[in-house]
């Protein structure tokens, strides 16, 4: 049915209002956004950051100069330490490449035929995502340096998740000790579980902050192994409190697959995943498949209904409870299937070999049996 | 100064500014509020509304935004007989005077703001009820209230009306550099009458035209005779007919507000 013309045309009569709101709702926008910018420069960590990178984008610029190169040619950089982009991040950056056009360059280096990417790499996946053709950029030389620079610039950034944070922190372990992963953090785990006991972490802590000289003397005195002594002078370096990444970090790296990739992609947060991490097969007493969906769907409901992680923990409480295996079959049930596995013993060899009185007796026994079957049978 | 102080703005003459300033004072203090209406209109309609005689230049609230104030609100308690908590701070002519003072003086528009500050009302609400302008008057109501009620009809050139009137709100909070900015609270469609075409149509896409621009859309007020005859007799509809059902035609904006006021 066609759409009844209205007698008054509402949008008309109110044009003026709608051009005001507006008007007031931008200007609105680029006050928070004034706000947010000086509130992101007061923030010591990202104002050294900033400084930082702005420092060398300057070099850069003034060195080499901005280029422009196909976005097709750049390639994310693999040991980049960040690596969670959720598609909310990804939409602001394209939104504002859109509008403002591209206010910085990336920072990329010349690899072979491509160039891999050091800081841009949000800005990098807006392009793409808007169909841009080229990006900007200054290159610099490669580096065989490139993860601890990239880890060092990055790992005090706050939007880096515990599962980046720990993957990049095991990697830059893993390079500087030669241990493997899975080493670092049993050694790390159990040299924390001993300075508990001894209470001597308060004595570790305080080693954060200091020179790397007296970190070193510190762990003089906490008598370590060569491995132990190494691994937590190295988190010390990087200004990391061993006894947090044992506890908080480095169990990101154990999750199961999926939470790890709800973490990058839709910001499942740590302790979140931590919590959903307990729906594991064994505990929910069902194949890894089943498990697997368990836990799809209560991470879907974490997410989609932003429980906190005291909610989460119960969530996970109730479904464990929901999958609790079913309590031991009664004595008679028991009894009856010892006796029915029994009688399955009896093959036809044994009892072809067993003599006619034998077969007789066992025959007997069995009528009667099951005369008392049949009365049980009938009395339900 | 309350928390809640509520400028009654519409730039249409017969929009049902004063109706609905009195039987939301008379609704607000039957839910056990104290509220002041201040009289901003030279045409000094509330008095009458209220059952009062016209009052005298200096008991007005022009006296109020003379230099030599010194806290003597000239309040006048409205229907005594029936309800506690409503106070009256009447206009009048004299506030056409008034106009030319606010021009001339260095803190013109902010006049009742500072009197507001400087001698405080201990109500729980206060109402202001302004004149079917965009002068100097509502300004001083603008700069003083911390939220706005717009009555509109619902025509046409009302409708047209009220835009601007938003246009002119937006110039002028940024012009007094208002913080903070008072909350538009909401649209109070006035004399409805179900029974014409246009006026249904107006009052159907109403809501969503305004929920556009983030602004709250109240239920109608419908159109009555007996508003007019209660004004007449100087008394709000409720205790004038008391069975009529246009008496809870306010419940939501009383509601809304008494809540604002954290009742």
């Amino acid at each position: 049915m066609a759409k009844k013309r209205p007698i008054v045309d509402m949008d008309n009569l109110f044009s003026s209002a709608n051009q005001v709101y507006q008007l007031s709702e931008s200007e609105e926008k680029i006050q928070e956004l004034t706000a947010e910018i000086e509130r992101l420069r007061q923030t010591p960590d990202a104002s050294e950051l900033e400084t930082e990178l702005e420092r060398l984008r300057d070099q850069l610029v003034q060195g080499g100069g901005i280029r422009e190169i196909l976005v097709a040619q750049i390639e994310p950089n693999p040991d980049q330490p960040r690596q969670t982009f959720t598609a909310e991040s990804i939409e602001g950056i394209a939104a504002s490449l859109e509008r403002f056009g591209q206010l910085q360059p990336a920072i990329v280096m010349e690899a072979a035929d491509k160039f891999l990417l050091f800081d841009g790499e949000r800005r990098w996946r807006g392009a793409r995502q808007l169909g841009w053709k080229t990006l900007q950029v200054v290159v610099i030389p490669s580096k065989s340096e490139l993860h601890r620079e990239a880890l060092l610039t990055s790992l005090h950034r706050e939007d880096l998740n515990p599962l980046d944070k720990a993957e990049a922190i095991l990697k830059e372990l893993n390079e500087n000790t030669q241990l493997e992963p899975e080493q670092i953090i049993r050694e790390l785990g159990s040299v924390m579980r001993r300075l508990s006991k001894q209470g001597k972490l308060a004595q570790l802590t305080e080693l954060v902050s200091t020179s790397t000289q007296t970190q070193a003397q510190g762990l003089d005195t906490l008598k370590l192994s060569e491995n132990e002594r190494t691994l937590l002078l190295e988190l010390l370096k990087l200004q990391l409190n061993p006894a947090s990444v044992s506890a908080n970090i480095f169990p990101m790296v154990s999750l199961w697959d999926d939470l790890k990739q709800a973490m990058r992609d839709s910001g499942l947060k740590g302790f979140q995943a931590v919590a959903l991490n307990q729906l594991s097969p064994k505990n929910l007493n069902v194949t890894s498949k089943k498990a697997a969906n368990i836990r799809a769907k209560a991470t879907a409901q974490v997410l989609a209904e932003n429980l906190s992680v005291a909610k989460t923990r119960q969530r996970v409480k109730q479904i464990l409870l929901d999958h609790q295996p079913e309590k031991p079959a009664p004595k008679s049930n028991r009894a009856i299937a010892t006796a029915t596995k029994t009688l399955d013993k009896l093959s036809s060899e044994i009892l072809s070999s067993a003599s006619p009185e034998q077969l007789e007796q066992l025959q007997q026994r069995l009528r009667d049996k099951l005369e008392e079957i049949s009365r049980a049978i009938s009395e339900r | 100064m309350p928390s809640v102080r509520l400028a009654i703005l519409s730039n249409a003459g017969g929009s049902g500014k004063t109706t609905l300033s009195i039987h939301l004072a008379y609704e607000l203090a039957r839910r056990g509020a104290t509220v002041a209406l201040i009289d901003l209109d030279p045409q000094g309609s509330l008095s009458l509304f209220c059952g009062l005689s016209p009052a005298a230049p200096e008991e007005s609230t022009a006296a109020v935004l003379r230099e030599e104030f010194e806290g003597d609100w000239p309040l006048v308690q409205c229907w005594p007989e029936q309800v506690q908590g409503v106070e009256l701070c009447p206009g009048g002519l004299v506030l056409t005077q008034t106009t030319h003072e606010i021009a001339l003086h260095p803190r013109g528009s902010y006049l009742l703001a500072d009197r507001l500050v400087d001698y405080p009302l201990p109500h729980d609400c206060l109402i202001f009820d302004c004149p079917a302008t965009l002068g100097p008057l509502p300004m001083l109501a603008l700069a003083a209230c911390t939220h706005i009620l717009v009555p509109v009809q619902l025509q046409p050139k009302s409708i047209q009306g009220s835009s601007k009137l938003l246009e002119w709100l937006y110039l002028m909070k940024r012009q007094l550099r208002l913080q903070p900015e008072p909350q538009i609270l909401g649209f109070v469609p006035n004399q409805s009458d179900q029974k014409r075409a246009a006026q249904r149509q107006i009052l159907e896409s109403l809501p969503e035209t305004l929920g556009k621009i983030n602004i709250k859309c109240f239920p109608p007020v419908r159109d009555s005779a007996e508003f007019v005859n209660a004004s007449a007799v100087g008394l709000p509809l409720p205790l004038h007919r008391p069975s009529h059902p246009a008496r809870k035609d306010f419940d939501e904006v009383a509601k809304a507000v008494h809540k604002l006021i954290g009742g």
